[in-house]
């Protein structure tokens, strides 16, 4: 018997931004150990779902809830504490902080202690400190940052930027990590060692929604994919039955035709 | 870094006593200013935040503190524990409205708070005595067989202060919420995605930084003897940005550095009154440009470079070249 409650439930979740309908009515679940794809035509709404999910904006209306837990109308700070990690377009990193220091940030800020306990240095404190620098440990080893580790973050190269943001959201220990265009900026053999990436984040239990644009990259590695147009959801399912759907190869080519050049 | 502020420390303990009044009364203000540049470097090198209202925490601390004294003729040491809580408990308040403001808008209510509280002491003439300000503020009292009524013993209760906040901080910064504040110095929305809670570190910021303000602003009204409206302007809190970004943003030593050179260094050369303010906008540009790291950069990157020079393998192709 598999569980009733899934990891995600998007539930008629809508955001309008003025008159705007960025998200339309979206419905979605994500099973727990899978890798969900999140697609569609530039504009479709893909990192504003990102952005509801994860609290960056609070949704106009709709529920997101996560192993049956509502967090619409939670901090990011909140939701991230539940264990959603994401990264973002672009890559965010603390530019000025070493390699190390940016993951045990990010790991030291998953850890809870009391503000005075820490200060005053109790034993609590120390734990933390000690486990946040295991954590960055295995991570830029797991990544492939070590030889980096003492380097200016800022001052990496664009790939290893892109990694070091992957580092910090799994520093969160995440049960679902939301990928922003993992792809973006990158060329095919790049793309091919960083799908395999995923899937190996998959394989350690971290629950995966990523958005992305390279689409043969995502029917490659998703395990279901939601398509989205103009805010709304059009199609949803296995990456066979969304490459032979009618209404995404409309919608999506009609407009990709214009748009990919 | 840490051997040399302790150092200098231990020299000013050191050799205070073979120094005339004089300059026991420079050095007395420029650790009094060291003690505010501090608090200000706090917010501005590790949350980020330039604070313009930053006199007002100093300027409710030293009057709450010398109103209890000579209205109800409360002790100095009895008066500075509330002082310094009506202080936190401002900065917690006024933090928790204008934390939630970005970019210029934090800058700009802050502002606004500094003239509000200057404004207020200026026109409550029953209470302050308006723009003639209180008078006649005696040093504090004798305290565990210490007293204070020389120049040179209160000049060590102020460096004594200024020692513990330097402690206090260099402990807070390395601690988990130190380096939460610097994660939301460097990127505010990653780390607030990381799990950190962002109006709260803001906030807590906001009221250590205050503290600190307030420690100092304790001490003002005792060394000075008189207290105005007028010593809490805006210009008071640009001047503490000054020295932070003179001295070194995103470090401990800076602010202190930049009040030695701001307070020290002008009066010492005899410079025209007239001219600080000119002299203090030409240096802000100078180091600005020059200088990003402030003086201590500047000397950081000076004694790297000769140690470079010294050293078997010269590594640096070529160091920066300075004006």
């Amino acid at each position: 018997m598999t569980t009733a409650v899934p990891m995600l439930a998007v539930s008629g979740l809508t955001k309008n931004f003025g008159g705007l309908r960025a998200v339309d009515n979206v419905t979605f679940e994500v099973e727990r150990g899978s890798i969900m794809g999140l697609i569609g035509p530039n504009g479709a709404g893909k990192t504003t779902t990102f952005n509801l999910i994860s609290g960056r904006f609070a949704a106009s209306a709709g529920t997101v809830r996560m192993n049956g837990r509502t967090l619409t109308g939670l901090r990011p700070d909140q939701i991230a504490g539940y264990g959603i990690a994401r990264t973002f377009q672009g890559t965010r990193i603390f530019p000025q902080l070493s390699v190390e220091e940016n993951v045990r940030i990010a790991a030291l800020a998953g850890i809870k202690v009391g503000f005075w306990a820490d200060w005053i240095g109790l034993p609590a404190a120390r734990a933390a400190e000690v486990q946040a620098e295991q954590r960055a440990h295995e991570i830029l080893q797991w990544i492939g940052l070590s030889s980096h580790a003492t380097e200016t973050a800022g001052a990496l190269a664009y790939a290893h930027q892109s990694l070091l943001g992957i580092a910090l959201a799994l520093a969160l220990r995440p049960q679902l990590l939301l990928l922003d265009e993992p792809f973006a900026g990158m060329n095919p053999g790049e793309t091919v060692q960083a799908a395999e990436m995923v899937r190996r984040i998959r394989d350690d239990g971290v629950t995966i929604v990523l958005v992305e644009h390279d689409v043969p990259a995502v029917m490659r590695i998703c395990d279901r994919i939601v398509v989205l147009d103009q805010g709304a959801k059009i199609a949803e399912g296995t990456p066979e039955e969304i490459r032979t759907n009618e209404r995404v190869i409309e919608a999506y080519l009609g407009v990709d035709a214009d748009a990919e050049s | 870094m840490t051997q040399a502020t302790i150092l200098a420390l231990v020299a000013l303990a050191a050799l205070a006593p073979f120094m005339g009044d004089y300059h026991i009364y420079l050095l007395t203000l420029t650790l009094l200013w060291g003690i505010f540049a501090l608090g200000m470097g706090l917010l501005l090198g590790y949350i980020g935040e330039i604070n313009f209202g930053q006199a007002a925490f100093v300027a409710i601390s030293a009057y709450v503190s010398t109103l209890l004294r000579l209205k109800l003729g409360w002790s100095f040491w009895a008066a500075a524990p509330v002082a310094l809580a009506a202080v936190v408990l401002c900065a917690a308040l006024v933090g928790m409205i204008t934390m939630r403001l970005r970019g210029p808008f934090f800058v700009l209510v802050m502002l606004a708070f500094g003239e509000i509280v200057r404004l207020v002491l200026a026109n409550w003439q029953d209470m302050t005595n308006g723009p003639l300000g209180l008078r006649q503020i005696l040093p504090p009292e004798p305290v565990f067989g210490l007293s204070f009524d020389t120049k040179l013993s209160f000049y060590y209760l102020v460096l004594a202060t200024l020692a513990a906040s330097i402690i206090a901080l260099a402990r807070l910064v390395r601690t988990r919420t130190g380096r939460m504040f610097v994660a939301v110095r460097e990127d505010e929305l990653l780390a607030e995605f990381s799990g950190i809670a962002l109006m709260r570190h803001k906030v807590i910021a906001l009221c250590i930084s205050a503290f600190v303000a307030g420690l100092g602003g304790l001490l003002m009204g005792p060394f000075l003897t008189v207290l105005a409206p007028s010593q809490f302007s805006i210009f008071a809190s640009v001047d503490m940005v000054v020295m932070v970004i003179v001295g070194g943003v995103g470090t401990l030593a800076g602010p202190l550095l930049g009040a030695v050179f701001l307070i020290y260094v002008p009066e010492l050369l005899s410079f025209a009154r007239e001219l600080r303010p000119a002299m203090m906008g030409v240096l802000l540009i100078l180091v600005t440009m020059f200088m990003p790291g402030g003086l201590l950069g500047w000397l950081k990157l000076l004694f790297a470079r000769r140690t470079l020079v010294r050293g078997p393998q010269t590594l640096s192709p070529s160091p920066r070249k300075r004006p």
